[in-house]
C-alpha cells in the first residue's frame, strides 16, 4: 500500500477515500462498516479471508496489523486498528449523523454498552480463542462461546432495560447500537437462546430498518459465502 | 457494604464503577473518556485525530484484546475445570497479546506509548504488565514496554494508583 503524508486541509483529508480491510462476518469489521455507511462515506472494501489466512489483501493487512486481525482502516496514508478506535475516528473526521451523544453522561453510557459487547463478550468468543479450544477438543469452542455470550447478553439486557428509548441509549443511533447486530448474530450462531433478551431483540428490529445497517450485513458483503 | 452497592449499579458485578453527580458509569475506558471530557487539567488523549485513534487502539488492544481473556471470571471458570488451568490460559494470551503490543508500540512510541505525552494507552500499561508477571509471562521479551513502564513509574499519579498503595491492599 502506497502511503503519502497528508499535508492537505482537513476538508481535503476527508475527501480521500478510505480503505477498509474486512471479513464478511467479522464482528469487528461489521461494526466499522455500519459506521462508515451511517456517515455516507464511500470506501474501498479489501476482503481478507481470516480462516484461510491467504491472498493479496491478507498479506497487506497483516503488515499493517501485527495482531493479524480485521478491521484496519487506511485513510490519508495512516492505518488505524481496533473497531471502536476506528469508529471514534470516523465520528471525529467525517460530517453527518453523530455516532455518539453530545451529553457526557450519555456518551459514557453509549461507550460503556459498546465496550461491554466489544471487550466484555466478543473477545471471549473470537476466532483465535475458538480455534485454540477446538484444537484441544472438537466442539469446545462452541460450548465456551455460548457460555460467555449467554452470560454477557444477560447482563447487557439488564443494562439496556435502563438506558433504552427506541434504541440502546435513548432514541438516536449510537456506537452501542453499532455493536449490537454482530453480537446477536454470533449468539445465534453458537446456540444461545436469544429469546431471553426481548429488549435487545426489539432494538435489533428497529436497527434492521436503517439502510446503513442493511448495507453492512455479512450476506451483503463482496466476500460473503453461502451458508 | 460496598460490594452490594456496586453490584446494584453494575449487573456484570465488576469494578470499576464511577458515581458522579448522581450518575453511575461503568467500563474503565468509558469512564476515562468521561473524566477527560469533564475535568480540566492534562489531556488524556492527543488532539490530533490520528494520534487519538492510535492511543485508543493501543488501549483497546490491552483492554479488549488481552485483559478480558485473563480476567477473574475466566480464570475462575477454568480453575473450576482443572487446577492451574486459569494460569496457563492467562499466560498464553498475555504472552501473545504483549508480543503484538511490543511490535505496535515500537512504531508509535516516543518517550511514552504514543509520542512523548501520557495518553490512555499508557494508562492501560502498568496493570497488564503486573498481570503478565503474576501469570508467569517472560516480560523481558518486551523491552519497549518495559522502558515505557519505567518512565511511567516516575509519574506521581501512576505511583498513587499502584495496587500496593490502595486502602484495601493485601500483603502478598
Amino acid at each position: 500500500v502506497h502511503h503519502e503524508s497528508c499535508v492537505l486541509s482537513l476538508d481535503s483529508c476527508r475527501m480521500s477515500k478510505p480503505i477498509l480491510y474486512t471479513y464478511w462476518r467479522s464482528s469487528c469489521a461489521w461494526r466499522v462498516r455500519i459506521a462508515l455507511h451511517l456517515k455516507g462515506v464511500e470506501f474501498e472494501s479489501r476482503p481478507v479471508d481470516l480462516v484461510k489466512k491467504s491472498g493479496q489483501f491478507a498479506d497487506e493487512c497483516y503488515k499493517l496489523n501485527p495482531s493479524e486481525r480485521v478491521p484496519v482502516l487506511v485513510h490519508n496514508g495512516h492505518s488505524i486498528c481496533e473497531s471502536l478506535a476506528i469508529i471514534e475516528y470516523i465520528d471525529e473526521i467525517f460530517p453527518g449523523v453523530a455516532l455518539l451523544p453530545k451529553d457526557p453522561v450519555k456518551r459514557a453510557t453509549a461507550r460503556a454498552l459498546a465496550l461491554h459487547i466489544a471487550s466484555g463478550i466478543q473477545p471471549l468468543q473470537n476466532l483465535k480463542v475458538m480455534q485454540k479450544l477446538n484444537a484441544e477438543e472438537a466442539g469446545k469452542g462452541q460450548k465456551w462461546s455460548e457460555y460467555w455470550l449467554t452470560a454477557g447478553l444477560k447482563e447487557l439486557e439488564k443494562m439496556v432495560e435502563k438506558t433504552a428509548g427506541r434504541l440502546m441509549v435513548g432514541d438516536d443511533v449510537t456506537v452501542a447500537d453499532i455493536c449490537l447486530p454482530s453480537i446477536l448474530y454470533n449468539a445465534r450462531r453458537w446456540g444461545t437462546d436469544v429469546a431471553a433478551f426481548p429488549t435487545l431483540l426489539r432494538i435489533e428490529k428497529e436497527l434492521e430498518k436503517i439502510d446503513a445497517f442493511e448495507k453492512a450485513l455479512p450476506e451483503n458483503q463482496p466476500d460473503a459465502q453461502k451458508a | 457494604q460496598f460490594a452490594d452497592e456496586c453490584y446494584k449499579l453494575n449487573p456484570s458485578e465488576r469494578v470499576p464503577v464511577l458515581v458522579h453527580n448522581g450518575h453511575s458509569i461503568c467500563e474503565s475506558l468509558a469512564i476515562i473518556e468521561y473524566i477527560d471530557e469533564i475535568f480540566p487539567g492534562v489531556a488524556l488523549l492527543p488532539k490530533d485525530p490520528v494520534k487519538r485513534a492510535t492511543a485508543r487502539a493501543l488501549a483497546l488492544h490491552i483492554a479488549s484484546g488481552i485483559q478480558p481473556l485473563q480476567n477473574l471470571k475466566v480464570m475462575q471458570k477454568l480453575n473450576a475445570e482443572e487446577a492451574g488451568k486459569g494460569q496457563k490460559w492467562s499466560e498464553y494470551w498475555l504472552t501473545a497479546g504483549l508480543k503484538e503490543l511490543e511490535k505496535m508500540v515500537e512504531k508509535t512510541a516516543g518517550r511514552l506509548m504514543v509520542g512523548d505525552d501520557v495518553t490512555v494507552a499508557d494508562i492501560c500499561l502498568p496493570s497488564i504488565l503486573y498481570n503478565a508477571r503474576r501469570m508467569g509471562t517472560d516480560v523481558a521479551a518486551f523491552p519497549t514496554l518495559l522502558r515505557i513502564e519505567k518512565e511511567l513509574e516516575k509519574i506521581d499519579a501512576f505511583e498513587k494508583a499502584l495496587p500496593e498503595n490502595q486502602p484495601d491492599a493485601q500483603k502478598a
